[in-house]
């Protein structure tokens, strides 16, 4: 996957769990996963980590691009709250 | 602070939400007895409430780190007394019955029997609204919902009653065991033949494994979806009923803008919500919260009615104020645990409002405000009864 900062989305996980989306964290090189078939809508990460998470009219999830590193503890945190475990971060 | 709070004792008078709100003010966490004299810390303070309710130090798992503390012995409660992983690896197998769009496709079912319960109340009278609407409402979806038939529903009330507003443990106890044994029977109906409805759903459900749910799984299922699936609601309504019905010139407001109905429901699940304690948490670790050290083993519960008037997140918390436009309010709770079926108590919540303002013009306690009957419950808020006058003309 690319390095740096840059921040993207794109298809992947076929089948049953719909489409996920990546973000990308610059220097702590943390990854935040969404996997949008699994995604509620029910907000508990963005009462976490509202710079981080939120969501729009639709209830779809929102993922920030590039937060700030210091926000990794509550991105994981907020990763926990989640009551169906959509959002997978690797490398917090 | 040795105190130890009876909050059954406490809830059986209308202030009870005062009185908490007054100790909050001294502590964010105290000591209360639970039903089986079990000692648990309890915490009101809505700042600690938001931070421990996502604490993965604080496990829903009490089967397996603290018995004592299970809802009912033996019988672990599916997604309430569960953690992750796990919890969330059956929660997604019931993610899509209580999802926005699901919701939205039942509102029409929820009108009709809305109006059908209404309409068997005459054009005036006086009935207790909890036996003759807030009760028989929310039921008659959830079982529909799950598929529960129409002559099976008799019994309910009294189990509901029984588990959550709980009068004695024998009774809480008896009547889970016999929830549980009706629930296995009807899993066995729905596997030999399959109906249109989410328990069936639930049997032919696959996790990604190729598993199935077990039938001690699935009955668990049902209890919890049938129980937490009503019984809420009931009480919710009713609170909102009362609380509007007290406050005059808030329920003059609404009458003048039903569009203010949306604020209306979440004023009422702030000001007075039907699930007043969450489910009995246990540390797996020492917790320095609130200026108390919670020991590992240790029981905590919330008690979300008193987080919910937090004088340091709302002075006028004890207004009833359905003009706040926010839903800043931990009704629901928060966190992995947060109420699966939220979207649909607060449609059932809206559209029972709706209806019933507009069928009654005149609507009103039937008995003085200070003599209506509070649950003695530690776990549930609500009255025993809500005698109402009501009539089609305005008086």
């Amino acid at each position: 996957m690319g390095q740096g900062r840059a921040a993207l989305c794109r298809s992947a996980v076929p089948g049953s769990y719909g489409m996920s989306c990546v973000r990308e964290l610059g220097e702590v090189g943390m990854r935040i996963t969404v996997n949008h078939g699994l995604c509620d809508g029910l907000g508990q990460c963005a009462l976490v980590a509202p710079e981080v998470f939120s969501l729009d009219d639709d209830e779809r999830l929102v993922v920030a691009p590039d937060p700030a590193p210091e926000l990794a503890g509550r991105v994981a945190a907020a990763a926990r709250a989640c009551p169906v475990r959509a959002i997978a971060v690797e490398g917090a | 602070m040795s105190e130890v709070i009876d909050l059954a004792e406490l809830a059986a008078s209308a202030g009870l939400e005062q009185e908490l709100e007054r100790l909050a003010r001294s502590h964010g966490i105290i000591r209360t007895r639970q039903l089986n004299q079990q000692e648990t810390w309890t915490v009101l303070g809505a700042a600690l409430t938001r931070e421990l309710l996502s604490d993965p130090r604080l496990s829903n798992d009490v089967h397996t780190h603290a018995p004592h503390g299970a809802l009912v012995p033996g019988l672990q409660v599916m997604l309430l007394e569960q953690d992750d992983p796990g919890h969330a690896r059956y929660r997604r197998l019931v993610t899509a019955a209580f999802a926005s769009k699901a919701v939205r496709e039942l509102e029409p079912r929820i009108e009709e029997i809305t109006r059908q319960l209404l309409d068997k109340l005459g054009d005036s009278g006086t009935a207790d609204f909890i036996d003759a609407f807030t009760y028989p409402m929310p039921l008659e979806v959830i079982c529909d919902l799950l598929g529960v038939p129409g002559e099976d529903r008799d019994p309910f009330r009294k189990w509901a009653m029984d588990i959550s507003a709980a009068p004695s443990l024998e009774a809480m106890q008896a009547s889970a065991g016999e929830l549980f044994a009706y629930c296995i029977g009807l899993i066995g109906a729905k596997r030999e033949r399959p109906t249109e409805d989410l328990l069936s759903e639930l049997i032919a459900a696959r996790f990604e494994d190729g598993s199935a749910l077990t039938d001690e799984e699935l009955s668990s299922f049902a209890a919890v979806l049938l129980i937490a699936g009503h019984d809420t609601v009931t009480n919710l309504l009713a609170n909102a009923l009362h609380d509007l019905l007290t406050h005059p010139e808030q329920l003059a407001a609404l009458r003048r803008d039903p569009s203010l109905v949306g604020s209306a429901v979440e004023e009422a699940l702030r000001f007075r919500g039907s699930a007043m304690t969450t489910v009995n948490r246990v540390a797996l670790a020492d917790i320095e919260a609130g200026g108390v050290t919670i020991r590992k083993g240790e029981l905590v519960r919330f008690l979300l009615n008193a987080a919910n008037r937090d004088a340091a997140v709302r002075e006028d918390g004890h207004a009833f104020d359905i003009g706040r436009a926010t839903a800043q309010h931990v009704a629901f709770g928060m966190g992995p645990h947060f109420c699966l079926g939220q979207r649909l108590a607060r449609q059932e919540a809206t559209i029972a409002l709706t209806e019933i303002l507009a069928r009654f013009p005149s609507l009103e306690l039937a008995v003085p405000e200070g003599e209506v009957r509070w649950l003695a419950s530690d776990a549930i808020r609500g009255l025993e009864e809500l005698p109402l006058r009501y009539a089609r003309e305005s008086a």
